[in-house]
């Protein structure tokens, strides 16, 4: 489990992390969320103790990093595809990493097994693609069987087996009862491959809550028909405290397509269309991002 | 549900870092070309040596041999272990290393614990291919092992383990390839320099720094090494041990200190 509590971190002016509170719990695959420069980075690094907080603390299984005596069997952390020597193979990469924390050879072979990357192990990572160097990474993270993971985008530069194989692979350890961080661009990686999620911009977090919930108390509820009388329907449903406005028909809010169905039975007018719009993480993300996007572009009309 | 914790680990001891820096350190390629290329320097100045040698190669002959490669091997076996040791911040390799081992203060002694020990074993390769290189060049009943040569059996890993140990601390703190490397070549050369011409009282104070001192150590058991003003050779090991633990004392704490991996 991972407890963050009042995390903030500031450089100089710049607040880049904001009294930060969350829960990474086992058995869960957490999203961590936000737009560029939101922070998940800097909180990332705060958990694993690279940056040093300004204020609060991150806890890890109860206790901040450093004070565990194996921290690879605690958490396992994929924060950069970037993150070994150039120079030195694979398999000493990982045999190195694994004698820090006295884990056997046999557990280099399983993990280079377990990523699919065996057959490059003696080849020096300088060559290999960016999928290649987040398998690399994900096997560092891994050598420790750990009971937390954190991974920050784990799924760029991979191909789609690559991309599969990571949701199947972060659901599969959140279901053996490990508490998995993952953060992501991708909303339908994480929608796909997450149960929980914190929403982090300008280095407050905007939400922490369930997938579902999250995307569900985004949702305005609204319904778009077409009758054989749009009009009078309008009026109807206006009349029965509906909210209604033209959209190729009529888009309702403020009442469910059953009672809108029955109040049009009433009226003696004909539904030709009923569509319920299911929100998407995404979409439930971008409107709660909206004001807190650092880095932001223009549409190309305006530019003109 | 209960959180997993894996059993498969023995935990992050300086036993462990010191193995783990050990395969960083072998497992490099330009681990090996230096190593190659400091044995060529000994066996060139070993060929070139022998060659103004009348007769038999005595031990005072051979330590000479030894003392002159060293001259150089010191400054390549200390600025190859500051590059390696900044290589960890200008990769990335870092992150991991911190992620394996957030405890930086034993991380720190377990990479100076093993820079020390890779310099030692260099410096009793370098030793070794200059004996037999020059016991076999002049076989005629030569003995390579005398007073001389026995001391260099353990000054030159003792001083260029240290030397080696020290340099890793510097780059730890300093975090730059380019920035240690300059401070060791400001130690062995730029000061000396300074201190002959503008400021002659830092004359005295030059036998008390790494690379004197290293070079005290290495010229312990050499007839007539003794220079004035210099320490005698207990205390310069002494003093040695002092910079290379100091530092890296230092740079733990800065190190636990400071952002960024």
């Amino acid at each position: 489990m991972i407890e963050v509590a009042s995390l903030s971190k500031s450089y100089g002016s710049v607040r880049a992390v904001d009294d930060a509170s969350f829960t990474v719990r086992p058995g869960v695959v957490t999203g961590f969320l936000g737009p560029n420069g939101a922070g998940k980075s800097t909180t990332m690094r705060m958990i694993m103790g690279l940056d040093r907080p300004t204020s609060g603390t991150a806890l890890i299984c109860g206790r901040p990093i450093a004070e565990h005596r194996a921290p690879l069997a605690v958490v396992g952390a994929h924060l950069d595809p970037r993150s070994f020597t150039p120079g030195r193979s694979a398999r000493s990469h990982l045999s190195a990493v694994a004698a820090s924390n006295g884990i056997s050879r046999r557990r280099v072979d399983e993990v280079l097994e377990l990523t699919g990357i065996a057959s490059v192990a003696r080849k020096r990572p300088k060559g290999f693609s960016l999928g290649m160097s987040q398998r690399l990474g994900l096997a560092t993270a891994l050598l420790g069987d750990p009971a937390t993971l954190l991974l920050d985008e784990p799924v760029n530069g991979l191909d789609v087996d690559g991309v599969r194989w990571i949701r199947e692979l972060a659901r599969s350890l959140a279901a053996e009862g490990r508490a998995v961080l993952l953060s992501s661009h991708l909303m339908s990686e994480v929608e796909q491959t997450a149960d929980h999620v914190v929403v982090i911009g300008r280095g407050r977090i905007l939400a922490d809550k369930p997938l579902s919930e999250f995307v569900s108390a985004s949702d305005d509820g609204a319904v778009e028909i077409a009758s054989t009388d749009d009009a009078r329907l309008a009026q109807v449903l206006a009349n029965a405290g509906a909210s209604v406005a033209p959209l190729g028909g009529i888009a309702v809010s403020g009442l469910p397509a059953s009672r809108i169905g029955q109040l049009a039975a009433d009226a003696g007018v004909a539904l030709t269309r009923v569509h319920e719009p299911s929100r998407s993480l995404e979409d439930a993300y971008l409107a709660l991002t909206r004001d807190e996007v650092q880095y932001q572009s223009t549409p190309k009309e305006s530019v003109k | 549900m209960t959180a997993v914790i894996s059993r498969r680990t023995r935990g992050a001891t300086l036993g462990a870092i010191v193995r783990s820096e050990l395969i960083k350190i072998r497992s490099m390629r330009s681990t090996w070309v230096g190593l190659v290329a400091l044995l060529g320097v000994a066996t060139l100045v070993t060929t070139l040596s022998s060659t103004k040698v009348a007769g038999v190669a005595t031990p005072d002959v051979f330590a000479g041999w030894i003392l002159t490669v060293f001259q150089v091997g010191l400054l390549l076996t200390t600025a190859f272990f500051a590059v390696q040791t900044a290589s960890e911040w200008s990769t990335g390799m870092a992150r991991t290393t911190f992620a394996a081992v957030p405890a930086r203060g034993r991380w720190v002694a377990g990479r100076v614990i093993a820079c020390a020990l890779g310099g030692a074993v260099a410096a009793l390769a370098v030793v070794a291919a200059v004996l037999g290189l020059g016991t076999l060049v002049h076989s005629a009943g030569a003995e390579a092992l005398g007073p001389e040569t026995y001391g260099l059996l353990w000054q030159a890993p003792l001083a260029l383990g240290l030397m080696s140990g020290f340099s890793a601390a510097l780059a730890v703190l300093v975090r730059n390839a380019w920035l240690a490397v300059g401070a060791l070549f400001t130690l062995q050369f730029v000061l000396g320099i300074v201190s002959a011409t503008l400021l002659t009282w830092f004359l005295q104070v030059m036998p008390y720094l790494p690379f004197d001192l290293a070079g005290t150590v290495l010229h312990a058991s050499q007839a007539g090494a003794d220079l004035a003003g210099a320490p005698g050779a207990g205390l310069a090991i002494v003093l040695l041990v002092a910079w290379a633990v100091g530092t890296a004392v230092v740079a733990a704490i800065v190190s636990r200190r400071r952002d960024g991996a």
